[in-house]
């Protein structure tokens, strides 16, 4: 038995001393599957092409153990407040190291046609909207990370947006991992039916010093005509490992505008990956991360043209200092079928301290003979003779590093939707910056 | 308010200014001519704290204070400022916030109230009329997609805003057409008093048509050779630096 084995193997037994009492719930066997398949798949090694960049030894070695509700702190109002956003008009719902806490959440503000909860309280009927999507979307024949995610999925948060409802006011779903030296799983199911519209932000954060291991899937599907607006912000410690699985399914004329931003977080791995499963789809996929200290940052997205008549962007800028490290892998696939794809992808990585480092690789695998797909990457580092010229019109070195940092990062930013949201990440660039020269 | 002392000044080990004299008084223009290679760049970079500049010996008194002991916003901001011979592009960040957080800065370090950008647009009206600047510049990013001519008016213009009490120009002359030139110069000369004075940094006499100087200097391998008033210029133009060798 390889290490590998060995550390695989500790998870699958508490999967099955974890789930006393829940085994007749249908969505017990997608569990048992997922269970199975990650015992199969392992921990990825550097070995596997999508993982080359990224060494996640130190997870799968490290002895996290399986959050469990009985062990979640009470968390109060008070200690999430720097997690809320200001002048916030939306909804909340909050879990703590995955699971559901109803006293955080406040989910009034949004149409009652809105179906706003965790997802736990869909397992038990037959034929419901979580048992009939779960695993649909964001699958795990191959995804180790997923299959380990859906193995111990027990809450989780379902955001369900009917037909012809358009949710304005936003919903932020706010996981926060508390116990230190554990696993937790936040799992994430927004399903938008055709002819709507909502806005959907998901945030997380640590209340604890220990190391931890936040491991959460978000699967999404954007129905006809429907147009999501979907952004993460991930704020945790720097003892924090955090890998994160998004999938997407996109049908027809819908148009899904998302971003994320990453500053927290010691090992981050996030995935994205969207399917244009229809005609005249439209496919935002940008990010913005700022690292510093030793921190590892990994953006993996995959965009899959299958049919004609769509576009995809995507524009991920990076922002690096100290002797973080930073990768962005981007595949883009356009199948035979999909003619007429218009497909945009441009990675920027700003190095602001020569022990930096980032490793691209774009990736587009085209099959159709007719498209446009176009790519680009820079790494630059800050100009010398910009900041003499700042500093020369008086504006101090430190001031001039945030102007032209933000100026670098401004593309991404000024995009977002929401203005709570969009300060909120204004602030937290500005502060990184700013603490860093402190 | 500037007294220049046996400046000596090396880049990367290779010493440039090898000893300056100058002595400038309120009030006053100064010309600093010169051919390529001379050093006249390099007195600009070195007097406004370019880092790349070691200064190897010799002194630079600014009002009492030893000039060469702050750093470059601190020079902006006690009221040196560099038109500079190549102006630099900045990407995403506009022209009018760069200029207004330049003016809050200096006011701030002089102990002033800052602007607001109401008030900053009122103020800054007059001065773009003053180097016939076009208001589309305001917004663009600075410098970035400007042509050369808009370059150094935006430099004048940034002038004009920030009020230095010492002004050096570094080859604004430069790559300018007969028309940019004299807005230039115009803007310069409008903005001349007796309590500011300016260093005029050329290779070629004919900005000192628009711009009359004082005093004229001639720099040559690093050291000031000549200085004469303003008919040293036309000597120059004249006879070709060849005649100082």
């Amino acid at each position: 038995m390889n290490l590998n084995d060995k550390n695989t193997e500790k998870y699958i037994k508490a999967f099955e001393t974890y789930f006393n009492g829940s085994v007749s719930q249908p969505f017990h066997k997608v569990r048992q599957q997922a269970a199975s398949n990650f015992e199969k798949l392992g921990f990825p090694t550097t070995k596997k092409e999508e993982w080359r960049f990224t060494n996640i030894a130190s997870i799968a070695k490290a002895d996290f153990k399986i959050a469990e509700k009985k062990n979640a702190p009470t968390v109060s109002l008070e200690d999430i407040e720097p997690f809320l956003l200001a002048n916030w008009q939306g909804a909340r719902i909050v879990f703590i190291d995955g699971f559901y806490s109803e006293h955080l959440s406040d989910i009034k503000n949004i149409s009652d046609k809105i179906t706003l909860e965790p997802l736990s309280s869909h397992f038990e009927g037959k034929a419901g909207l979580v048992n009939k999507n779960l695993s649909k979307i964001a699958t795990f024949d191959d995804e180790a990370f997923t299959a380990l995610n859906t193995a111990f999925t027990t809450e989780g948060c379902l955001v369900h947006i009917p037909a012809k409802v358009v949710e304005n006011n936003g919903i932020h779903i706010i996981h926060i991992a508390a116990s230190g030296r554990t696993l937790t799983n936040p799992r994430n199911m927004i399903l938008c039916e055709d002819n709507s519209q909502a806005l959907v932000i998901e945030s997380y954060h640590t209340l604890c010093t220990d190391d931890v291991f936040v491991n959460s899937v978000t699967e999404i599907s954007v129905g006809e005509n429907t147009r999501l607006y979907h952004y993460k912000l991930q704020d945790e410690s720097l003892k924090s490992n955090h890998i994160s699985n998004v999938a997407i399914n996109q049908k027809s004329n819908s148009n899904y505008i998302s971003a994320s931003f990453i500053f927290g977080g010691k090992l981050v791995r996030n995935n994205i990956s969207t399917k244009l499963d229809g005609e005249g789809i439209s496919s935002t996929l940008n990010g913005l991360y700022i690292s510093r200290e030793d921190q590892h940052i990994d953006n993996n997205t995959f965009i899959d043209h299958a049919k004609p008549h769509c576009e995809s962007h995507e524009l991920y800028r990076g922002i690096l200092m100290d002797k973080s490290k930073g990768v962005f892998s981007g595949k883009i696939l356009v199948r035979q079928d999909a003619q007429k794809t218009d497909a945009k992808q441009s990675n920027n990585c700003l190095l602001l301290y020569e022990d930096a480092q980032i490793d691209a690789k774009p990736q587009l695998e085209i099959y159709a003979d007719d498209v446009k797909c176009t790519h680009g990457a820079t790494v630059g580092q800050l100009d010398e003779s910009a900041m003499f010229y700042f500093r020369a019109r008086g504006i101090p070195k430190e001031k001039a590093l945030s102007m032209l940092t933000y100026a670098f990062a401004e593309e991404i930013i000024t995009g977002i939707k929401d203005d709570s949201l969009r300060d909120r990440v204004e602030y937290l660039l500005l502060d990184r910056l700013k603490s860093h020269q402190a | 308010m500037l007294e220049v002392k046996d400046l000596k000044a090396s880049i990367a080990g290779k010493e440039i200014l090898r000893g300056i004299n100058l002595s400038i008084k309120p009030g006053e223009v100064h010309a600093i001519m010169g051919p390529n290679g001379s050093g006249k760049s390099t007195l600009a970079n070195v007097l406004s704290g370019r880092e790349e500049y070691e200064v190897t010996a010799g002194s630079v008194s600014y009002f009492g204070d030893d000039l060469l002991e702050f750093a470059p916003e601190e020079r902006a901001q006690k009221g040196i400022f560099l038109a500079f011979q190549y102006p630099v592009e900045i990407p995403g960040v506009s022209n009018v916030y760069f200029l207004r957080t330049a003016l809050n800065e200096i006011r701030k370090a002089n102990g002033e109230e800052e602007i607001d950008a109401a008030a900053f647009l009122k103020m800054i009206r007059k001065k773009m009329e003053l180097v016939e600047m076009e208001k589309a510049l305001l917004n663009r990013s600075v410098n970035e997609g400007f042509s050369g001519g808009e370059k150094k008016r935006n430099e004048i213009f940034q002038m004009a805003v920030l009020e230095p009490k010492l002004a050096i120009l570094d080859e604004t002359d430069s790559g300018l057409d007969i028309d940019a030139l004299r807005v230039v110069a115009d803007g310069v000369n409008t903005l001349k008093s007796k309590e500011n004075a300016t260093i005029v940094v050329t290779h070629y006499q004919r900005l000192l048509d628009y711009i009359i100087p004082d005093f004229v200097h001639v720099l040559y391998k690093g050291q000031i050779v000549k200085s004469g008033g303003k008919e040293l210029a036309f000597e120059l133009e004249e006879k070709g630096y060849d005649w100082l060798k």
